[in-house]
Order: structure tokens, then C-alpha cells, then sequence
């Protein structure tokens, strides 16, 4: 069982919450399940992408079929991450309230504030970051650009499907596109925006690393189990905020267990 | 067997064409025309019929090329165009007359044949400055555009320029240069023939079209028709096999060149393009660009000379960098750059860390979870 | 004295406006006016060197692929590139096939209709035809049955009422020479002119991909691979043999065909040894490398100027001393109009300030064209067809010499008689039996290096403008149909800085320089007659002997 040396000298693993936290069922499966297929499908995606762009692969054999191999993945993998796409879009909206979409976009006083901080911690401006239960402001954003990044790739991805194709219905949605912005920016931009992936990959992996060691809450843990640790109190401001609310519903996703108890819930 | 009645039967039995291979040619003008062959006598008639129809040929900012590239074309012949299918009665590259008498023979046209000739556009029409850079006979493209056109049965625009503006509308369009659609709105029974030049085995398959039905093709939303621009070059060509393979040519020249390996690296524009050059070739037949071995530049494509170029590149270069800096170049910068900047956020947070730890140290009881210093 | 214009000048390329003034039956002067501008050198500016051939090709679709050959070879002299043997030879293939086209359509399709008159062709016998083809040559289609159906079908259209191309003609004009026979001999041979043309041209189809606007230059080189055994290949020996057969089939065209028709119409019209002189100061820039482009001794179309009608010497010729006059030009130059401009250093800034359309005359003792007015060292020059031929053999080329000694003891015509419209007439005939022969010969060479497994046809060294410097400016320069092209390039930062042509119809047509010197147009009609300023036959008969292409002109 891995254990972490607390800077308070208490001990903590990963299942049981040290002193003063509790366990909070933070990322539902949906939401999980959607991450991992995105992060899958953009790798492939990218790798494809890319070949499809510059065929960097000399094939040997009369029977080699390389592009067209790197043609019929990407658009596999394409539909794949169109429906996880989906999916999470869709949990924006019926899922918890760490899922819900006004997550994403700094709205309230409170966000800006959270995205100040968080900026200010970044640069080297604070101590430590600013403690979560879902994620930071910042994160926040960046997760937004994400998905517009994705939305990007959809309408353009499928606009030059819909040429491959050659499909009346599909034409029928997308088929003006090309008549807007021409079939060649169509590609640069297509192509563009993958480098905004691997941008967006690169700063995400650097801050969940960091985060889940300040934070000691998790975190990296959390994207497998849906499951991260909070001080008791964070909990409930937490809680008395959504309270505030009328979206009463959503607490029914919180699932959060006694000081240094059991989690009575089976892990999804 | 009916026998030969009309000019053309007689010009072809003339050069000892039986009625065999003229109903062979009638043959393949349906084919062309991508028409049932429940057409074929529909075709047969109105190739045997005696008055011709009047036909105006108006050259404005071009290059001739599209003219040039009629002389070229075999089913029918231009001869038998000009002197047996059609009354050719104005194109300033042949026409006999000059001058004052070529004036008056389009004027006559005009006036006698309102709504009833066909009027074929080729080149662009300049529209800024008052239409001072194409005047012919002291008037402009754009007055002479809307005079003949306007009073067509049908207008013809042959080639990029025609269509669209082509060349001489390019960045940064010198002259104002339009197409005829745009330069002359509302025209009726227009069709756009693009490419540079048009083929003509094209243009001819939409005249036989238009002596038998007396109308147009069905066409696109550019007003093009679909037999001829409905197909992507890339899916009926013949390097496409090893484009699938994934077998390109990497140098001019290599052996993959010599092979006759896929010319997408080397900047083909085929994947972009729609037109019939693999299918229907040029010259007869006898080759197309990409067979020839050169990249196809889409010239049949809206615009193609700005929307395409630079023609050596598969994609266009990216404004506000160099023209030599591709979209890999920047891509692959930025993304070292956030690699860079999170490499040196690490370092940072390990400063951080240590001196952190060294407050801790005087205030231990302080909770560390909440705000930090 | 009346001031006549003919505007469109039909039967050309483009958009050609002339002005003259017309004194006791004789046009006592002439301006000759470019009515279309697109600012091609404009369009280029900020674009790949390497593709600038693509865009400049479309100067002209008539001469096509001349002003490809002229912009590689630009950025080649920019960059410092050679290119393989295989790449010369196809050049040169595909140059000499384009000249060869481009003859024999002027003078079928865009200029016998000054000589021929059709409607007398109704009134030949066809017997008479018969005798006479066979008298001038051994083509084979000269039986009287073939003559008669040519004039069945002639008979068939006038009979129509539909005249078609041939209705505003100026038929029955009392300079028409030609007996009945042969006006139908040459309308028989223009239907089969019309059906050469398109034949012949496939050698650009197969080297090309397609003409008109061939898309297999590349600078380096050209893309036309060479292989033994790739049907993939554009040159495998297949293809040569085809190359050959349609490159034996224009020989006999033009041997059998083409020359003896102009010796005869020539014959008919002798006056016209006499007229249309025009300037007498001739260029060539030469032509067709047998080696490299570099040295011009080994060209087989020779380069040289000669000087006021003297044969005795011919002068070298320096591209420094080409420079452009917008005087009488619709452009300004930063420094004043008065002041010529070397290509280097040439602008290119429209500036319309002619009568606002429609107008009726221009104001030709000021701004009047779209042309600049070229000038070698300050003197106007005629280029083209005559000027090379009388380059060469005033060099003492000796095919040329022998040929065109020839061919004026059979015309019983001193050399005088060439500077002339008819002379123009001959020297195009003569250069293109010159090229038709020369074209077999490098087929095969081609042939040869694929046989011997030759096969280089690109030098990538500098495909990557990585590997250009910061800046270089280079001269490409080309024989066209009409006369001596120059391209010239400067390039900086792997892009296009400025971009400019001196064309041949530009020489010819353009109009008048700063010291008013007559642009060749202008100088070759003085003392043309008129006999009718309503029908300007013979106008457009001098006119036309230069094969005027203003798309080219102005560009
Ligand atoms: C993260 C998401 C994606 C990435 C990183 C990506 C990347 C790429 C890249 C780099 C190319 C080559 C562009 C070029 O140079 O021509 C490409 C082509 C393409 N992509 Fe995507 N893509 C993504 C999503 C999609 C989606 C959602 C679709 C929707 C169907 C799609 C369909 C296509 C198609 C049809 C092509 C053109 C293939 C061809 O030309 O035959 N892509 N993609
Ligand atoms: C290109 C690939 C990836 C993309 C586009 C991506 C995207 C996202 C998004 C949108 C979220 C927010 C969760 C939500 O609200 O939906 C998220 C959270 C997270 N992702 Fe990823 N992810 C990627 C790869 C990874 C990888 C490879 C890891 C770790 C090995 C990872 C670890 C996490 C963690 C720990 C969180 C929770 C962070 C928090 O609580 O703020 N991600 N990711
Ligand atoms: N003048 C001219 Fe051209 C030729 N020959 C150009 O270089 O015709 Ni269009
Ligand atoms: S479309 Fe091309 S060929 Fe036709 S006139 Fe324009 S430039 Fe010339
Ligand atoms: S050569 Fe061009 S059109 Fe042909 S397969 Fe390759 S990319 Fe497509
Ligand atoms: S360039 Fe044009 S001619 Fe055909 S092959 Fe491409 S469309
Ligand atoms: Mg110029």
C-alpha cells in the first residue's frame, strides 16, 4: 500500500483520508470515462494526423497500404472522440456539480477572484495554490479551451470528411463550410489546432502532477477513482454554498464519508 | 438507313465520315453529356438540323487561352463548329472582318438575334476606375459585357477568368477585375466553365448540349456542370493507389518519380480540386497534367490562384510568418515553448518548496492546507 | 487627310487599337495603342520564384509556355542553377513545337484572310485547283474530288446565309490578287491547317500534360521523368516514337504545304516586297542552347543586332542595354516620365489618363497605350521571325544562309526585299522548315540519353529557397514566335520583389519613346497604301506580318 509522508506528520494512503479530510466522489464515470477516451483518441488522432499531413513512413511491399490505413484510423478515432465529446458535454449539464459547465468558464466574483489567485500562485506570487474540490479557475479555463479546441476540429474535421465522402447529407451540415473559409485554411487550421492539444497536453500533465503534490488531495488519483481528498471544512462552505442555490439536485452527487471512517460506497 | 440530311452529315461525308461513325460521334457526345442513350436521336437531329444557331465569342482581359484551347477540340472539330453546327458570327482571334465591320457584325447580332445566340465570355472584366484597362473600340469590357449579355439566350464564361476573375483577379487585383457573374449580375442561363484554360471536350459536350435541348446542363451551386466539375481529381486519378500505399515522390526526379508515385508531397492540389482531366484528359486524350508528371494546381477550383498557391506546398503559409515558414514550423515552436515554460515552472516550485519548508519550520502549528504566506 | 481607326484589330491575340492618318491614298503616320492592362508583374510581386513560370505563363495562352520557359530561366541566372541535358532538350522540344504551331496558325487562321479572298473561291475550277496544287507541291490531298467537296462546302455555307467567321470580310476588295484556284487551294489548306494544329500540338500534351498552358516546368529542370521501362514514366521510348512520328508528320506539312503556299501567294503579290519596311535596327537574343545557356555561340537561332538594313555587321547584344520609355505610356515612373528605366530597376504603376470611354480618338500626342516603349540603347528594334533569320544570316549561319539564298533566287528577290511585310511572310515560313527539321533531331538525342540510361531531367541543389541567399536578381530571355522575351527577377527573402517582362510584341507594338521615335508598328505602316479608309486591307496586311499579341505586349 503506497504511503505519503504528510508535512503535518500524518499518514495518509490513497483509499483513507488522513487527519482533518474527507473523501469526496468528485469525477462521476462519465466524466472519467470521457477523459480516457479523449486522451486515447487524440494521441491517435495526432499520430495519423500528422502522417496524413507529412508521410513521414517509407512503406516497403507492393501490398503496403500506409495512408490508407492512417486515413481509416484517424477517422475512427475521430468518431470515437466525437462521442466522448459528447458525452462530457452532455454530463455539463445532468452530472455533478464539479461536471457542470459553469465550471469551466470563470463567471462569478468568486471564479475571477480564484483565477487571480491561482494566476498569482503560477507566478510564483503565493505559497500554495489555492485549495479545490473540482478544479481551479484556471484549470478551468484551459479545460473550456479544450473543448473549443475539440468543437474546431469537429466542424473542420468533419468538413473535409464530408469532401472525402463526397455525401449529400453530410454536405447538407457541413457542405457550406468549405464555401466560407476555403478547403486549404480548412486543413491549416485543422492541422493548427492539433499543436493546441499537444500544448494544452504538456501544461495539464506539468500542473496535475503539481497540484496533487500540494494539494496532498489526490488528485492524480482522482481522474482513475473519480475520488479526491478535502479538508472537512473546504466540504462544507462547499455544500452551504450550493445550499444557496436552487440546483439542490446536484448534491445528491456528492458523496463524502466521516473523519478517518470507511467509504461506505463501492468504488465505481 | 436514313440518309444524311444537314451540314454536318454532309461536312463529315464530305471527309468520307459514314453515317456509321457519325452516329458513333453522336454516340459519344451522349456519353460526354452523361445522358440515357434514349437521347441519342434527340442528339442526331439537332446535329442535322439546317439554320444554325448565332454564336458570339467576347474576349476581354485574357490570355486567349481558352480560345486557343477551343481550336483544339476534336468531337466536334472547331471547323465543323464554325461552319456546320453553329453561326460563329463574332471572335475577335479569327473572325474575318476587323475594325468598324467586326463592330457591326456584333451589333447586328444584337439587334437581330435578341434572345436568341448564345453569347461565350472569356477573360476577366475590370470594373475599378471606370473600366479604363480593357476598352475595345473606345467602349469598356463592362459596357460591352452588359450590351451583348444581357440579351443572350444563354452566356458561356469560359475559363478561371471568366468565372471568377481567375489570374488577373488575384492579389492584389490591379484592375478591379471580376468574373462575368459578378461584374454583370442577374444573367440568365449562365454557365461557368472554369479551369485554365477550359477543356474543350467540355465546352463542346455543353454546346451539343445546349443544340439539342436548346438549355443547359444540370449544375452546381457555382453554376458549373456536374459532368464535368462533379468529381474530386484526387479519387479518379491514377497515382492514387500509391497514395494510398503511402509510395510518394520526394525529390523531382527520384526514383518514386520515375515510377510514377504520388505527387502529394511535391504539392499536388488533386486532394482540392474538382474537374475531369483524369478521365476525360486533354489534347485528344492524350494526357493531363499529373500523367505528365507536375502537381495538379486545381485550376479549376474558385479562386485557385489565391485559395491554392502557393502551389509547391500542400498547405498555404500562414500570415504574419515568412513565406518560407510552414504551419509544422510553428506548431512544432509553440509547443517547445510551453514544454519550455513548464520546465522552468518545476524548477521554480522546487525553490518554492525548500523555502516553504523552512517557514513551516518556525510556525509548525500553522495548518499548511489553507491560504499560503 | 482623314484619321482612320481600327479598333479591334481582329485576327491577332488581344486587344490592338490602330490610329493612322491617311494623306492621298497613304497613311502619312500611325499610332499603334494597347487597349488592355491586368498588371501581371504586379501579381507576382510576394510570391515563390519557383512557381512565378505558372502565373507569367498565362501572359499568353497563344504563345504559351514561352513565358515559362522565360521565368525559369530567370530564376535559374538568379539562383545560379544549371540544368540537366535532358531538361535543355525538352525545352528545346517543347519550344520548337510551340514555334512551329504558332507559324502556321498565323499564317492559315489570322493572316492568309489579307491575301485570300473565299467567295472567289466559288468561282475556281476544281480541275484548275487540282493541276495547280500539284504544280507547287506533292501533297497528297490535291485531287479535284477534294477540291470540289471543299467547295461544295463553301458553296453550303454562303448558300446558308450564315457567313459565320467569314461574314464582315472585306471580299471583292480590289487588292485581292489571287485567282479563283487559289483561293480555293488556300481555303482547303486552312480546313487543314485547322485539323494540323491540334495534332501536332499533342508533343506538348505528352511533354506537357496539356496545352494550351503546359505544367511541367519546375526550376531546376522539369518534371517529364525519364525511364526505359516505367510506363509510368512521361519519356519512355514509347513515347519517343510517338514524339517522332508527330514530329515527321509537321516536316511534311510544312515542306509540302506550308512553303509552297507563301511562295506562291508571295508570288501574286510582289508589291509587297516593297512595303511595310519599317524601322530596319533588328535583335535577337538567340535561342535554343545545344549546350549551355551560358554561351550563346552554341544557339541554334543566332544572337545579334543589326543596324539600319546593314547586313555587313552584326553587333552584340548586352540585356544592360534594354531599357523601357513610358513617355506615351498610361504609367508614371518615380522620377519622372521622361527618363527611360532599366528592368531592374523598372516599375510598373498604371495610371489611366487617356479619354474617358467610349471616345472616339485618343490623345496620341500624348499618353496613348498600355505598352512601354522599349529601346537597345536608346534605338527602337524590330524583333521576330525576320529579325532572327536576318541575324543569322548576316552571321553566316549556313543552313540559314543556304536557305534563304534559296528560297530568293526562287522569289528572283535580292536580300533588300526582305525587309519587308512579304519578307516577314518568308522569314516566319523559313524558321519554322528550320525548327520542323531541327525538332526530329532532338527527339532523338532524347532518345539516346534514355537509351544509354541518361536520365537526369532535375538539379535539386536549390529546390529549397533555404539554400537561396538573402537577395539575387536574375535575366531569363527566350526566342518567342514574335521575337526576343526577357524576364526579369529580383528576389528577396525567398519571395518575389519585383517582377518584369519585355515582350516582343512590346518592341513591336509599343508606341512612341521620349525623342518620339515610332515604335516598329508605327515606322512599317508609313506609306502604306489605302485604297479604301473604309476597308484598310492593306493596313491590317502589315499589320498582321508582324502577328501582333498585345496580351503579351502589355501584360
Ligand atoms: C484532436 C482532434 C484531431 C486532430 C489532432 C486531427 C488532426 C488532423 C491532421 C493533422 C490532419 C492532416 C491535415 C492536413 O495536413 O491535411 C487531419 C486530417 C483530417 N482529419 Fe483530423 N484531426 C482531429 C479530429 C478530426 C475529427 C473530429 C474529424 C472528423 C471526422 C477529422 C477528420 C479529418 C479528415 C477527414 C482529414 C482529411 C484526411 C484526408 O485528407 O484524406 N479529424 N486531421
Ligand atoms: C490530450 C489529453 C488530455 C486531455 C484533452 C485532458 C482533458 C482533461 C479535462 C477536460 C479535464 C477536466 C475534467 C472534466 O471536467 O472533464 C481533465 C482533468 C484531469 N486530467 Fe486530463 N486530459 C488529458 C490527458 C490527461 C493525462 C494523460 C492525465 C494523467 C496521467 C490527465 C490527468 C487529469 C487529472 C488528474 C484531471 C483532474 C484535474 C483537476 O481536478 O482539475 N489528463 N483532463
Ligand atoms: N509577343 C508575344 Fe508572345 C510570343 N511569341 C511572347 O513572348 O504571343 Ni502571345
Ligand atoms: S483562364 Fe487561364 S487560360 Fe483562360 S484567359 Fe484566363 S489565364 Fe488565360
Ligand atoms: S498525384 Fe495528386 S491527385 Fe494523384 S493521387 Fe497523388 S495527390 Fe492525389
Ligand atoms: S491543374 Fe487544372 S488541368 Fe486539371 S490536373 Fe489540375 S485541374
Ligand atoms: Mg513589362
Amino acid at each position: 500500500m503506497k504511503k505519503t509522508r504528510r508535512r503535518d506528520g500524518h499518514e495518509a494512503d490513497w483509499k483513507r483520508p488522513a487527519h482533518g479530510q474527507v473523501r469526496v466522489y468528485v469525477w462521476e464515470w462519465p466524466v472519467r470515462f470521457a477523459h480516457w477516451i479523449m486522451f486515447t483518441t487524440i494521441v491517435s488522432l495526432s499520430i495519423t494526423g500528422y502522417y496524413m499531413h507529412s508521410p513521414f513512413v517509407i512503406p516497403h511491399g507492393r501490398t503496403a497500404y500506409v495512408m490508407g490505413t492512417m486515413r481509416f484510423v484517424h477517422l475512427l478515432s475521430a468518431f470515437a472522440f466525437l462521442g466522448a465529446i459528447l458525452i462530457r458535454v452532455v454530463w455539463m449539464f445532468i452530472g455533478n456539480q464539479w461536471s457542470h459547465w459553469d465550471q469551466f468558464i470563470p463567471t462569478t466574483r468568486k471564479w475571477l477572484k480564484d483565477f487571480a489567485d491561482t494566476g498569482r500562485y503560477y507566478g510564483f506570487m503565493s505559497w500554495s495554490p489555492t485549495p479545490h474540490i473540482g478544479h481551479n479557475a484556471m484549470a478551468g479555463a484551459a479545460y473550456a479551451a479544450v473543448f473549443g479546441m475539440a468543437f474546431v476540429e469537429i466542424l473542420t474535421g468533419l468538413a473535409l470528411y464530408s469532401r472525402v465522402l463526397g455525401s449529400r447529407t453530410l454536405s447538407f451540415f457541413v457542405g457550406w463550410i468549405p464555401h466560407v473559409v476555403d478547403i486549404q485554411w480548412l486543413r491549416e487550421i485543422h492541422f493548427l489546432v492539433m499543436f493546441g492539444f499537444w500544448m494544452f497536453f504538456i501544461h495539464h500533465l506539468y500542473t496535475a502532477i503539481l497540484v496533487s503534490i500540494e494539494e496532498e488531495n489526490g488528485l492524480m488519483e482522482s481522474i482513475f477513482s473519480g475520488y479526491k481528498f478535502v479538508p472537512e471544512h473546504e466540504l462544507r462552505e462547499a455544500i452551504a454554498e450550493e445550499a444557496g442555490e436552487e440546483s439542490e439536485p446536484r448534491l445528491e452527487g456528492i458523496r463524502a464519508n466521516p473523519v478517518g471512517g470507511q467509504s461506505t460506497q463501492s468504488r465505481v | 438507313m436514313r440518309a444524311l440530311r444537314g451540314t454536318l452529315p454532309k461536312a463529315l461525308s464530305i471527309r468520307g465520315v459514314s453515317r456509321r461513325e457519325f452516329v458513333k460521334f453522336c454516340n459519344l457526345m451522349v456519353a460526354t453529356l452523361a445522358l440515357p442513350p434514349r437521347y441519342l436521336s434527340a442528339v442526331e437531329k439537332a446535329l442535322t438540323q439546317s439554320t444554325r444557331p448565332v454564336l458570339v465569342w467576347l474576349e476581354f482581359q485574357d490570355c486567349a487561352g481558352n480560345s486557343e484551347s477551343m481550336l483544339r477540340t476534336s468531337n466536334p472539330t472547331v471547323a465543323e463548329f464554325v461552319l456546320d453546327l453553329f453561326s460563329w458570327e463574332y471572335h475577335e482571334l479569327i473572325m474575318a472582318g476587323a475594325g468598324k465591320q467586326a463592330e457591326e457584325a456584333l451589333e447586328r447580332v444584337v439587334r437581330e438575334h435578341k434572345g436568341e445566340y448564345i453569347a461565350v465570355v472569356e477573360g476577366a472584366i475590370p470594373t475599378a476606375d471606370g473600366g479604363v484597362y480593357c476598352t475595345i473600340g473606345g467602349k469598356t469590357a463592362l459596357e460591352i459585357a452588359k450590351h451583348v449579355c444581357g440579351s443572350a439566350a444563354a452566356n458561356i464564361a469560359v475559363g478561371a477568368c471568366a468565372w471568377d476573375g481567375g489570374l488577373v483577379r488575384a492579389n492584389p487585383n490591379p484592375t478591379g477585375a471580376l468574373g462575368l457573374q459578378e461584374a454583370v449580375p442577374g444573367l440568365k442561363n449562365l454557365i461557368n466553365l472554369g479551369g485554365c484554360p477550359h477543356n474543350p471536350a467540355n465546352t463542346a459536350a455543353v454546346l451539343v448540349h445546349y443544340l439539342t435541348f436548346h438549355d443547359l446542363p444540370a449544375l452546381d451551386q457555382y453554376s458549373r456542370p456536374l459532368f464535368a466539375y462533379g468529381n474530386i481529381i484526387h479519387d479518379q486519378c491514377e497515382r492514387r493507389a500509391h497514395y494510398d500505399a503511402g509510395r510518394f515522390v520526394e525529390e523531382w526526379g527520384d526514383e518514386g518519380h520515375r515510377k510514377g508515385y504520388c505527387l502529394y508531397k511535391m504539392g499536388c492540389k488533386g486532394p482540392e480540386a474538382t474537374y475531369n482531366c483524369p478521365t476525360v484528359r486533354w489534347n485528344d486524350g492524350t494526357s493531363w497534367p499529373v500523367k505528365a508528371g507536375h502537381g495538379c494546381i486545381a485550376c479549376a477550383s474558385h479562386r485557385f490562384w489565391d485559395t491554392k498557391s502557393p502551389f509547391y506546398k500542400r498547405l498555404p503559409s500562414v500570415p504574419g510568418f515568412g513565406v518560407d515558414v510552414t504551419a509544422d514550423e510553428i506548431g512544432w515552436v509553440a509547443t517547445g515553448a510551453v514544454a519550455a515554460a513548464m520546465v522552468a515552472q518545476v524548477a521554480g516550485n522546487m525553490v518554492r518548496d525548500k523555502m516553504r519548508a523552512k517557514k513551516a519550520a518556525e510556525k509548525a502549528s500553522e495548518p499548511l492546507d489553507s491560504r499560503g504566506a | 487627310m482623314a484619321r482612320i481607326v481600327v479598333d479591334p484589330v481582329t485576327r491577332i491575340e488581344g486587344h490592338l487599337r490602330i490610329e493612322a492618318q491617311v494623306e492621298g491614298g497613304m497613311i502619312s503616320d500611325a499610332w499603334s495603342s494597347g487597349t488592355m492592362f491586368r498588371g501581371i508583374e504586379l501579381i507576382l510581386r510576394g510570391r515563390d520564384p519557383r512557381e512565378a513560370w505558372i502565373w507569367a505563363q498565362r501572359i499568353c495562352g497563344v504563345c504559351t509556355m514561352v513565358h515559362a520557359l522565360a521565368s525559369v530561366n530567370a530564376v535559374e541566372d538568379a539562383l545560379g542553377i544549371e540544368v540537366p541535358d535532358n531538361a535543355r532538350l525538352v525545352r528545346n522540344i517543347i519550344a520548337a513545337t510551340q514555334t512551329v504551331q504558332d507559324h502556321v496558325i498565323h499564317f492559315y487562321h489570322l493572316h492568309a484572310l489579307d491575301w485570300v479572298d473565299i467567295v472567289s473561291a466559288l468561282k475556281a475550277d476544281p480541275a484548275k485547283t487540282s493541276q495547280l496544287a500539284q504544280s507547287i507541291s506533292n501533297w497528297p490531298m490535291s485531287s479535284e474530288k477534294y477540291f470540289k467537296s471543299v467547295q461544295d462546302r463553301v458553296t453550303a455555307l454562303v448558300a446558308s446565309k450564315q457567313l459565320s467567321l467569314f461574314g464582315a470580310g472585306y471580299w471583292g476588295h480590289p487588292a485581292y490578287h489571287l485567282p479563283p484556284e487559289a483561293n480555293l487551294m488556300a481555303v482547303a489548306h486552312y480546313l487543314e491547317a485547322l485539323q494540323f494544329q491540334k495534332e501536332f500540338i499533342r508533343i506538348h500534351a505528352v511533354l506537357g500534360g496539356k496545352n494550351p498552358h503546359l505544367q511541367t516546368f519546375l526550376v531546376g529542370g522539369m518534371a517529364t521523368v525519364m525511364d526505359p521501362n516505367e510506363p509510368g514514366a512521361t519519356v519512355n521510348p514509347e513515347r519517343i516514337d510517338f514524339l517522332l512520328q508527330v514530329a515527321k508528320s509537321a516536316q511534311s506539312f510544312v515542306n509540302q504545304v506550308y512553303i509552297p503556299d507563301v511562295l506562291a501567294v508571295a508570288g501574286f503579290y510582289r508589291d509587297w516586297f516593297e512595303r511595310g519596311e519599317g524601322l530596319g535596327n533588328f535583335m535577337s537574343y538567340g535561342a535554343y542552347p545545344q549546350g549551355s545557356i551560358k554561351d550563346p555561340a552554341n544557339f541554334f537561332l543566332a544572337r545579334g543586332i543589326i543596324l539600319n538594313r546593314d547586313l555587313s555587321k552584326v553587333h552584340p547584344v548586352d540585356p544592360a542595354n534594354v531599357t523601357e520609355y513610358v513617355t506615351h505610356s498610361w504609367y508614371e515612373y518615380s522620377g519622372g516620365d521622361q527618363a527611360a528605366k532599366h528592368p531592374f530597376d523598372g516599375e510598373t504603376n498604371p495610371k489611366y489618363s487617356g479619354p474617358k470611354p467610349p471616345y472616339e480618338f485618343l490623345e496620341v500626342d500624348q499618353k496613348y497605350s498600355w505598352l512601354k516603349a522599349p529601346r537597345y540603347q536608346d534605338q527602337p528594334m524590330e524583333v521576330g521571325p525576320l529579325a532572327r533569320l536576318l541575324v543569322a544570316y548576316a552571321s553566316g549561319q549556313p543552313d540559314v544562309k543556304a536557305l534563304v539564298d534559296a528560297t530568293l533566287t526562287k522569289l528572283k528577290a535580292p536580300p533588300a526585299a526582305l525587309f519587308s511585310t512579304l519578307g516577314r511572310i518568308a522569314a516566319r515560313a523559313l524558321e519554322t522548315q528550320l525548327l520542323a527539321n531541327r525538332l526530329t533531331g532532338w527527339v532523338e538525342e532524347l532518345g539516346n540519353n534514355l537509351a544509354t540510361g541518361n536520365l537526369r531531367i532535375h538539379n535539386g541543389e536549390k529546390w529549397d529557397p533555404k539554400s537561396w541567399p538573402k537577395t539575387a536578381r536574375g535575366f531569363g530571355f527566350f526566342e518567342a514566335p514574335r521575337g526576343s522575351l526577357g524576364h526579369w527577377v529580383e528576389i528577396e527573402d525567398q519571395a518575389i520583389k519585383n517582377y518584369q517582362a519585355v515582350v516582343p510584341s512590346t518592341w513591336n507594338a509599343g508606341p512612341r519613346d521620349a525623342r518620339g521615335q515610332r515604335g516598329a508598328y508605327e515606322a512599317a505602316l508609313i506609306k502604306t497604301p489605302v485604297a479604301d479608309p473604309d476597308r484598310p486591307l492593306e493596313l491590317l496586311r502589315t499589320i498582321h506580318s508582324f502577328d501582333p499579341c498585345l496580351a503579351c505586349a502589355v501584360h
